[in-house]
Formats: structure tokens, C-alpha cells, sequence
């Protein structure tokens, strides 16, 4: 055969030509200058997430075999190795925080349960009122709950204390908020927030129809929902425990305010500790072997996760409606609402009751002289005007920073290939894996090590990039679920008409998204508004955010300051809060005006001419 | 206006079945050609690699002289650049646009937008009917409307092609065949190059020009909707256009233009039709309708020289304009139609019930003979 004189002699390709078909296959372009440009594009931005996500996690791994902080010189040594294995301190800190994280994961998923199942399945007239609360209490930052509730319970001057005291004569202090039982309250208050959030919409999904037939085949209403809906909400249930867990080791604001007189240590307050945040020595070696051994567990029990959810982890609306049938609740009827009232008067009156009190008060346990004193006296101070500033710009400035990065990366990776997409995706939900201090940590040692980012140290644009970073799994987890709602043919129908990518994103996709993008912005801000680790931890001096300037007056005893600060911490997220409603609604206003002046013209048009249709 | 031609094109995704496997066709300019087959055949992915939704892994790919996919020079024109309209199954309009805004949004991003544009716009709505609904958002639309809008959308750049991924497919009966009936007078009218993908054969019959039966990421068969109908080249074929009996025989005696074939597993023979001239010893699918096979009375008087079989009813089933019944000829088991006019709307009365014997009487020449080991792509009719 001589099948060699039917080929055509090619140049063999050289790396530059393999450069260019590789990025027009990523680019999915001809290959020409405009694909070229747009892999030039993709670097960088490839570039910059290594470099916020990956990199802080390689220094951190390279950290627990270093014998000083990574950034210094120093040799490589196994030696902390050792010494952490025998040490008591980080054992119980270990076991600590799993205690922590189980009791109250466990304690706050059958309370969201229960209240999902009442504000999607019942009749109860409070349902309404459950969903908007636990939005709220999401929003709210962990440090307000650690607070208020001090102020609420604390066995000295604690609101509820005094009370019982003035009213029975009671001697001993009857509550006391400080140790165990404060920290599983608050944990618990929070994590029933979050669990709720993330189960309600598979309650809502449950669909009708399947109970119907389960009612036909002689099952009652409990034996539906044990062997009906509760397989169904397994996936969501399992998901979220697993969340709470993770969520649970993590655990930083109520530790540190209110595990103090027990001596309460976690994972996060020890790494504190060891990291020279604390009274002892700065321990970097084996603040690093915690974080990285921590890091692998939580990623270890995220691949479980994905195990456990599979392809079922985002029920789709279906658009396909059928009226839900509602539990009426009968005989039990007043004792559930008595317990919905309960919980959230508890979730979020009485802390709040009690903050604004105490910021009214002169001084905790005094019961006279109440004036707005307390705010005057903390809006006058010049750090804390500043920290008010900083608190915006930071909260603004992250919030639709991080928004941005998130909707672009689910963007872009949507055009690459199935691996470098589920590697883009996976790097940006590092920060997730680790915890706030163990991230601010890995950062700035990571970022120390680059030149360009270390003449940042100390001003408030590191503080605000370490703040992107541990803000962006939440971020991107509301990007992707805003963009994958949005069919692919609405995209593809714009690029048929004639759109390129870049035009169909911003007319198309990013029109669409909005109302998400608007809502993410707004809660990234509060977020960040909250964040004690990451300002606690740069320590950047002049760069106090309320929340540390909060906690500091809190340590520092004046406890009805930091109530009033808070409180204005409160206004202040509020006002955001009606920001971003605002935002939406002038968004959905343009656009319903623009519609009216069209039907005007068209209007005017037909009664100008003939009515020939 | 605009031919398209493929040329090997091939398609897999993520390394996994072939989608497309080594496809070649030519559709004329102005043509009607529709893509028949079941889910998972082929026929979108193959819509998309023309729209440049998907990109082949290998072929070359014309519109018209030009070449818009040649994966041996890397060459990809994006969708954008193609100047093609498309209609999506899911309607894909724009909930955040109105209609008059979802329609001129093909003409405003090629940036021209003057008066003469508007009218264009105002005469896609026309087109469809929808004029006096410019102003309302999708949502404001009924499923049909919906649709209705996306196909001026499509329209209104007056592309040389239009592209069709099942856009009926939502709707239900009634509004299916109006529609179609339109799409049909619209094409006329414009005159454009249609590719079509639906599963609906009928909806094929009545649209296309010609129509490509997908099986497996191959063409099975190209033709006029009358070939492709009644004289299906493969047992595939035959099956999908509703063929009821399809049965496996052999070749007895080929004499000229007609053969004899043996059916396996029973003494059944047929005498039929062999315009391919297959030889003696053959194995053959052989392929009836239900409608050319009349179950008579066996007191009925049989018309001479025909073809007649006596068998046991298994069942029956009435099916309005006639009874369908199943009848068992030595072990064979047919699908059969038992006629109004011979057995009355009381046909049990007459003795069409199960267990009792009727005469078969099979229209001369109507059995189909297919090779069993017929080419993968049997192309006939115009292109031929």
C-alpha cells in the first residue's frame, strides 16, 4: 500500500501553534487574534484566583514543616510533628470543638426541621412569620448573639438575673450565659438560621401529589411523612448536617466572648493563641500542622458530602405547580405556636430587648438614669467614626467586589473544559474548608511571600482582599445557583441573534441574575460587616471595623458601650438592608417604566392611524 | 440563501458514545429538510454543530461556499458570525425583554435600528400574527404565542437558514398542527433553507421536503416523505414509521422482479415485490401494515387470485374508524385491521373475538422486503 503519497506534507507543529489550538479549544473561537487575546485574559484571571485561593493553602501545608513562620528564613523540620501529637492543650481543643460541633448541629437540625415542616406543611398562622425571622437571624452577625446574649444572662448584672433576683429574692445567680450552656444557645440560635434556610426549599419541593397517594393507601399524615417525605428529604437533611459540622469546627466569636471564664478552648481561639493573639508564645509550626490537619478532615468530610448529595444537590424549580396541601394542627394547635413564639422571641426579641436596654443603661446592674447617653458617648469618639467608615467601605467595596469575581468565575468556567472547571470551582470554595483565622493566617503568610502584596501589609486594602477570599464560597454559591437557573438557551438564543459572548453576558445573563447579584452583594456586606477574625488577625493598625472595636469595649468591660455600638452596628445593617430593597426596586422600576412608555407609544400610535388589524 | 453541506462531521461528549458518527449530507438551498428519529439519536446535536452551538470534533462543515467548521485547520465560526436563526424547543425567549424587545434584538446588536428596522420588526410580528402583542412580556403569552415570538425572533434578520430543535413539541394537538401549517406557508413565503429536527413522524410527513431518519448518530435514510413512508430501506426505518409487522424470513425463490419468502419459525410464505433484485437465500426482514392486512369473516366471499390466510383472533381492540386486532397465523402472530365496513361497529356480533377463526387477505405486493444487512445510509430520491 502506498498510503504515505496520499498525505500532505504538514509543518510539524511547533509549541506556539499547539499554544494557540489549545486556547481556541478553550475559548471555543476560531483561532485568531480575538482568541488569542481571550486566552491572554484567561491567565491572569486564572492567575489571580491561584493566587487568593491556592497559594495561602500551599503555604499553609508548607508552614507545619517549617521550623520559624513561612515567610522567614529557616530549615525544614518534622520536628512540630511530634510535639503536637503530645500535646494535651490541642487534644482537648480537638475534642472541644467536635463536642461543640455535634451537640449543636444535631440540636439545630430537628428545631429547623420542625419549623420548616410548620411554615411549608401546616396551617398555623404563624408560618408566615418564620421564614423572614430566620433570614434575619442568618444576616446577623455572630458577635451581636455572643453579646447580647451576655448582657441577657451573664450571672453578675445579666438582665435576667437581676430580674429574678429583684422579684424573688433569689440569691445565687439563676442563669449564667458564660461556659457551655452560652455557647450551645448561641451556636444553636445561629445554626437553626442557617439549617432552615438551606432545608425549606426541599420541604417546599415536596410534592403533593406523593402524599395524596400515600393518604389514598390508608396512611395517616405522621406515617407519610415518615416513610414518604422524610427519604426524600434525606439528601437535603444529610447535606446539611454535614454543613453544620464543618460549620461547627469553625466556630470563633462565641468562644472567644463567652468561653472565657471556663476557659473554653477551641480550634480556632488555640490557633488564635498559638499564632500570638493570645497571652503565650507565637507557635507558627504548630499552628500550621492544626490548620492543615483540619483543612484535610473538613475536605474528607466534604467529599462525603458530595458522596451523599450526588447530582440531587439543587432541586430545580419545575414550574409545574400544584397546590400544596396544608396540616391544620387541630388539638396541638396552641402548643406549637407557644413554641414557635418561644424560640423566636429567643432567636431574636429578647437579644435584641436586651441590647437596646443595656445601651440604654448608665452602667450594667444599674436600674436608673436611662438615657441615649451610651450612643452619644461612642458616636463621639474619632475611632469609632472611623470604624463606622471602614465598615462601609469595606462592606460596600467587598461585597460588590466579591460578587463580581463570583459571577465571573462560574462564568468563565462555564466555557472551559469539565476539569479546569471543576478545579476553578473547587479552588474558590478552599476558604470554606478552612477555618476564618486559619484563612487569614494562610493568607497573609502566603501574601507576605509575594512582593506586590506585601507592601499591602497593614493597610486596609489586605484586610479587604482576606475578606474577598473567606466571603467567596458564599458568593459563588449564589452565583452558580443564579446562573444555572437561567436556561443555557436563553444564552444561546442571544448568540443565534447575532451576540458575541461578552454582550450576551452582560445583556442576557447579568440582566437576568440581578435581583441575586443585588441580594449576594447585600448579604456578602453583612458578612463581612461581622467578621472579627480576619480585622482581629491582620491586626492593620487605624483599619478597627465596628465589629472589633465592639469586641474590644466587650473585653474591656463596658458592656453597655458595646450594647449601644451594636445597636448601631444594627442600624447601620438595616440601612444597607433597605439599600439593597431600594436598589431592587428601582432595578424592577426602570424596567416596568420602560415597558409603560413603549404601551404609551404604542397606545398613541394606534389611535393615531387607521385601525386597519 | 443558503445550502449546507456536511462532511464527516463526528461529535462526542466527554469522550463517552459518539453523538454524530462520520455524517454526510447535503441540504439545497431553500430546501425543507427535516431530522426524524427518537431522543438520543443524533438529530439536535447535529442541528447544534450547524447553529456552531457545538463544536465537531472532526468534519468539515459548509454554509452555502463557506466554510464555517473545519476542524483539520482548526477553523470555528462562532454562532454569532453564521447569520442563522434558530427556534429552541423551550421557546428561549428573554423573560426580562418584552416581545417587540425580544424580536428586534437580532437586528439591534448587528447595531441598526432605524425606522426602516422597526418596520422590520412590526413585519416579523405580522408574519406571526402577534403585532397587537408587542408590548406584553413572554410571560404575559400563551405557550403558542410564546413560541409564535420566537420564530419572528428567528425571522426578523432575514437569515439564508433557519434551524428548528423541536419547536412544537410543547403544545398540544390541535395547536401542533396549526403551527405546523404555518411554519409550512411562512417558509414558502421567505423562501429560506429549513433544517428541522423533530420525533413526530407526522409532523415530518406534512413539513418536509425531505426528511433524514437518524438512528444511532448515522442516517439511516434520506427521502421524499413518500419513500421514507412507504418504502422504508431499513427494518429501523420501517419501525419508526409505524410499520406493525416486521418480520424475519429468507429468500425462497428470487423469480425477476418477485420473490418468495419463507417467514423463520413457521410454514408461512409470501410472494411479493423485489425491486432489488435480492438473491436466493437471503435473509430478509420482512415488513407489513396493519392496514394492508384485512381480517374477513370466514363465511366472507374472497375476492380470486389474492393472497389469503386463515388464522385464530388473539385479541381486538376498536381504534374509531376501524377494528385492530392481533391474529394468530401458524404460531405467527399479526397485526391486522379488521375494517368498519365489512365487520360493522358490532364486530364481535360477527365473530371478532378471540378464539375464532378469520380469513387474512393481504393486499398483492404490499409486503416490504429489507435486507437484513442493509447500508448504513440509503440515500434515495432527489439527492440521489
Amino acid at each position: 500500500m502506498t498510503t504515505n503519497t496520499l498525505q500532505t506534507v504538514t509543518p510539524s507543529p511547533g509549541p506556539l501553534h499547539w499554544l494557540a489550538i489549545q486556547l481556541a479549544r478553550l475559548s471555543r473561537q476560531r483561532v485568531s487574534a480575538r482568541a488569542l487575546l481571550k486566552g491572554v485574559w484567561l491567565t491572569p484571571f486564572l492567575g489571580l484566583i491561584g493566587v487568593l485561593f491556592v497559594w495561602p493553602l500551599v503555604m499553609l501545608v508548607v508552614g507545619a514543616f517549617r521550623s520559624r513562620a513561612p515567610f522567614l528564613p529557616g530549615e525544614w523540620t518534622l520536628s512540630a510533628w511530634s510535639v503536637a501529637f503530645h500535646n494535651p492543650g490541642m487534644l482537648a481543643a480537638v475534642w472541644a470543638s467536635i463536642k461543640i460541633a455535634l451537640v449543636s448541629t444535631f440540636a439545630a437540625l430537628v428545631i429547623a426541621a420542625a419549623l420548616a415542616f410548620i411554615s411549608e406543611r401546616t396551617s398555623l398562622w404563624l408560618r408566615r412569620a418564620i421564614m423572614p425571622s430566620m433570614l434575619l437571624v442568618f444576616v446577623t452577625p455572630g458577635i451581636f448573639y455572643a453579646i447580647a446574649f451576655t448582657q441577657l444572662a451573664n450571672p453578675w448584672t445579666g438582665l435576667v438575673n437581676d430580674a429574678l433576683r429583684y422579684a424573688f429574692d433569689l440569691p445565687t445567680p439563676w442563669l449564667n450565659v458564660q461556659g457551655w450552656w452560652g455557647i450551645y444557645t448561641v451556636l444553636i440560635l445561629k445554626k437553626v438560621a442557617l439549617s432552615y434556610l438551606f432545608i425549606v426549599g426541599a420541604f417546599r419541593a415536596l410534592d403533593s401529589a406523593q402524599d395524596e397517594a400515600s393518604y389514598l393507601c390508608g396512611a395517616g399524615p405522621l406515617r407519610t411523612f415518615v416513610r414518604i417525605n422524610l427519604p426524600s428529604l434525606a439528601p437535603a437533611l444529610t447535606s446539611v448536617a454535614l454543613l453544620g459540622i464543618i460549620a461547627g469546627l469553625q466556630v470563633f466569636e462565641p468562644i472567644l466572648i463567652l468561653g472565657g471564664p471556663d476557659n473554653i478552648v477551641v480550634i480556632a481561639t488555640l490557633l488564635l493563641n498559638l499564632l500570638g493573639g493570645g497571652a503565650g508564645p507565637a507557635d507558627y509550626a504548630q499552628a500550621s500542622i492544626l490548620s492543615s490537619v483540619f483543612v484535610a478532615f473538613v475536605a474528607v468530610l466534604y467529599v462525603l458530602q458530595l458522596r451523599v448529595l450526588g447530582r440531587k444537590g439543587y432541586v430545580s424549580v419545575s414550574g409545574k405547580f400544584s397546590r400544596t396541601r396544608l396540616l391544620p394542627l387541630r388539638g396541638v394547635r396552641t402548643l406549637v405556636s407557644g413554641l414557635v413564639i418561644l424560640f423566636l422571641l429567643l432567636s431574636f426579641a429578647l437579644p435584641l430587648g436586651a441590647l437596646l436596654f443595656s445601651s440604654l443603661q448608665p452602667y450594667p446592674g444599674i436600674y436608673s438614669g436611662f438615657s441615649l447617653a451610651r450612643y452619644s458617648d461612642v458616636l463621639s469618639q474619632p475611632r469609632v467614626v472611623e470604624a463606622i467608615r471602614v465598615t462601609l467601605v469595606l462592606g460596600v467595596i467587598v461585597g460588590a467586589v466579591v460578587m463580581t469575581l463570583a459571577f465571573s468565575v462560574t462564568r468563565l468556567s462555564q466555557q472551559m473544559g469539565r476539569r479546569s472547571r471543576a478545579a476553578v470551582r473547587f479552588a474558590t470554595l478552599i476558604p470554606l474548608a478552612m477555618p476564618g483565622v486559619v484563612t487569614t493566617v494562610a493568607i497573609s503568610w502566603a501574601w507576605l511571600s509575594l512582593p506586590a502584596f506585601a507592601s499591602l501589609y497593614g493597610s486596609i486594602w489586605l484586610v479587604a482582599l482576606a475578606l474577598i477570599v473567606t466571603a467567596m464560597p458564599f458568593a459563588s454559591q449564589i452565583a452558580l445557583s443564579a446562573i444555572s437557573q437561567i436556561a443555557p438557551s436563553l444564552s444561546e438564543a442571544a448568540r443565534m441573534s447575532g451576540a458575541g459572548p461578552t454582550q450576551t453576558f452582560f445583556e442576557i445573563v447579568l440582566a437576568l441574575a440581578a435581583p441575586s447579584f443585588i441580594a449576594g452583594w447585600f448579604m456578602s456586606a453583612l458578612m463581612v460587616s461581622g467578621n472579627l477574625e480576619v480585622p482581629l488577625l491582620l491586626k492593620s493598625p487605624g483599619v478597627n471595623t465596628l465589629a472589633v472595636i465592639t469586641y474590644n469595649l466587650q473585653s474591656a468591660g463596658d458592656y453597655s458601650l458595646a450594647a449601644a455600638l451594636l445597636m448601631v452596628l444594627m442600624a447601620f445593617s438595616i440601612a444597607l438592608w433597605l439599600a439593597s430593597l431600594l436598589t431592587l426596586w428601582l432595578f424592577r422600576r426602570a424596567r416596568h417604566l420602560n415597558h409603560h412608555r413603549h404601551e404609551q407609544r404604542a397606545l398613541a400610535l394606534a389611535s393615531s392611524t387607521n385601525p386597519r388589524f | 440563501m443558503s445550502s449546507v453541506t456536511l462532511n464527516g462531521i463526528r461529535k462526542a461528549f466527554d469522550g463517552r458514545v459518539n453523538a454524530i458518527e462520520q455524517l454526510d449530507l447535503h441540504i439545497q438551498d431553500g430546501e425543507f429538510f427535516v431530522l426524524l428519529g427518537p431522543s438520543g439519536c443524533g438529530k439536535t446535536t447535529t442541528l447544534r454543530c450547524i447553529a456552531g452551538l457545538e463544536e465537531p470534533d472532526s468534519g468539515t462543515l459548509l454554509l452555502g461556499q463557506r466554510a464555517v467548521a473545519d476542524s483539520r485547520q482548526g477553523l470555528f465560526v462562532a454562532p454569532e458570525k453564521r447569520n442563522i436563526g434558530m427556534v429552541f424547543q423551550n421557546y428561549a425567549l428573554w423573560p426580562h425583554l418584552t416581545v417587540r424587545q425580544n424580536v428586534s434584538y437580532p437586528l439591534k446588536v448587528r447595531s441598526r435600528l432605524g425606522t426602516e428596522q422597526r418596520q422590520q420588526v412590526l413585519q416579523a410580528l405580522e408574519l406571526v400574527g402577534l403585532h397587537q402583542h408587542g408590548e406584553r412580556y413572554p410571560a404575559e403569552l400563551s405557550g403558542g404565542q410564546q413560541q409564535r415570538v420566537a420564530l419572528a425572533r428567528a425571522l426578523v434578520a432575514r437569515p439564508g437558514l433557519m434551524l428548528f430543535d423541536e419547536p412544537l413539541s410543547n403544545m398540544d394537538a390541535q395547536l401542533r398542527i396549526r403551527l405546523r401549517q404555518d411554519l409550512r406557508r411562512i417558509h414558502d413565503e421567505l423562501g429560506y433553507t429549513a433544517v428541522y429536527v423533530t420525533h413526530d413522524h407526522a409532523e415530518a410527513l406534512a413539513l418536509a421536503d425531505r426528511i433524514g431518519v437518524m438512528n444511532a448518530g448515522r442516517l439511516e435514510q434520506i427521502g421524499t416523505p413518500s419513500e421514507i413512508f412507504l418504502t422504508p430501506r431499513t427494518r429501523y426505518v420501517a419501525d419508526f414509521v409505524g410499520f406493525e409487522n416486521i418480520l424475519p424470513g429468507r429468500i425462497d425463490a428470487a423469480r425477476g422482479e418477485r420473490a418468495q419468502v419463507a417467514l423463520d419459525g413457521s410454514d408461512l410464505a409470501f410472494t411479493t415485490a423485489n425491486p432489488a433484485g435480492l438473491a436466493t437465500g437471503t435473509p430478509v426482514w420482512l415488513a407489513l401494515r396493519a392496514a394492508q392486512i384485512s381480517a374477513l369473516p370466514i363465511d366472507h366471499a374472497l375476492p380470486a387470485q389474492a393472497q389469503v390466510l386463515a388464522g385464530t383472533v388473539r385479541h381486538i381492540t376498536y381504534a374509531g374508524d376501524r377494528y385492530l386486532g392481533e391474529v394468530d397465523v401458524q404460531g405467527q402472530a399479526l397485526a391486522v385491521t379488521f375494517a368498519l365496513d365489512t365487520w360493522g361497529v358490532a364486530a364481535h356480533e360477527r365473530g371478532a373475538v378471540p378464539g375464532r377463526s378469520v380469513h387474512l387477505l393481504i393486499q398483492p405486493d404490499a409486503a416490504l422486503l429489507l435486507a437484513v444487512d442493509a447500508p448504513a445510509v440509503a440515500v434515495t430520491g432527489a439527492a440521489a
